[in-house]
């Protein structure tokens, strides 16, 4: 039994898409392509925004004060996936999404629109 | 071709730190080590702080009212990761709705190789507020 396999890309046996790993139980088993963050992002969203690093980002548009969308390199085959945020602001929100993109709004304590320095969000759900 | 590969460790044959995924769609590939949660964890953040579970997590620090820093075991290779908080209120007669996130108003750096802070508010009275279930998770690369 090997210990440790050294290759470049797995894909299913089945179906390319679909691979299964044993849990940390020992009894069940949990998807590896579902659990795998399909596109994740840090960026400034003050000022000229910037990305400071990022997976599966294609772009990043400023829509307007606390208002941000980000577009993937690999879409998503639907517009149906769950986006964590983590903002330093009051309300950090998965505001629109498609199968190219995501929208993310921050507000302060008002509920108003704001810029802030640090967004934070991923994506997962299905890759097209 | 084998249905059931029993293996310990999954290292890249040309890059070490990457290995391509075949996605849902059967079309293109997404990246093992970016797809992967670097950390996460569940605390009380109430009284004496205390974890519940956590992953790559060394130590948690209480550093102030609603206010928490997770210290990771394995750092990461820079302060650009993505740090999603999570977290629950218990709902009161003071409290109206609860609010977290990524934190820099307290003075501390809210992301760094070594570990991130979270903060939370009560949306009503606007000040930090203790939460019951405090945490959050990350997504970048490891160092």
């Amino acid at each position: 039994m090997a210990s440790k396999v050294e290759v470049d890309e797995l894909a299913g046996a089945g179906s390319a898409g679909v691979m299964t790993v044993v849990g940390e139980g020992g009894s069940t088993t949990t998807s590896l392509q579902q659990g795998l963050a399909k596109m994740w992002i840090q960026f400034n969203g003050e000022s000229t925004i910037s990305t400071q690093d990022s997976f599966n980002r294609g772009g990043l548009t400023d829509d307007g004060t606390g208002l941000y969308t980000v577009t993937f390199t690999n879409n998503m085959s639907n517009d149906d996936f769950a986006a964590p945020t983590g903002f330093n602001a009051v309300g950090a929100q998965f505001y629109a999404a498609s199968t190219s993109s995501v929208q993310l709004r921050s507000t302060n304590s008002g509920g108003s629109a704001v810029d802030v320095t640090i967004v934070s969000a991923a994506v997962f759900g299905d890759l097209a | 071709m084998a249905s059931i590969l029993k293996v310990n460790t999954f290292t890249g044959a040309s890059t070490a730190g990457s290995i391509a995924v075949t996605g849902e769609g059967n079309s293109t590939t997404t990246n093992l080590q970016q797809g992967l949660c670097k950390h996460w964890i569940n605390i009380n953040g109430t009284g004496t702080i205390a974890t519940r579970d956590s992953f790559n997590n060394s130590s948690i620090t209480d550093v102030n009212t609603g206010t928490y820093k997770f210290t990771f075991s394995n750092n990461m290779a820079n302060d650009d990761f993505c740090a999603a908080s999570i977290g629950k209120m218990n709902r009161g007669t003071d409290n109206n709705g609860g609010s977290n996130g990524v934190n820099t108003s307290d003075g501390e750096d809210a992301v760094n190789t070594t570990d991130f802070t979270v903060a939370y508010i009560n949306v009503a009275s606007q000040s930090d507020v203790d939460v019951g279930y405090a945490g959050g998770h990350v997504r970048g690369d490891l160092a």
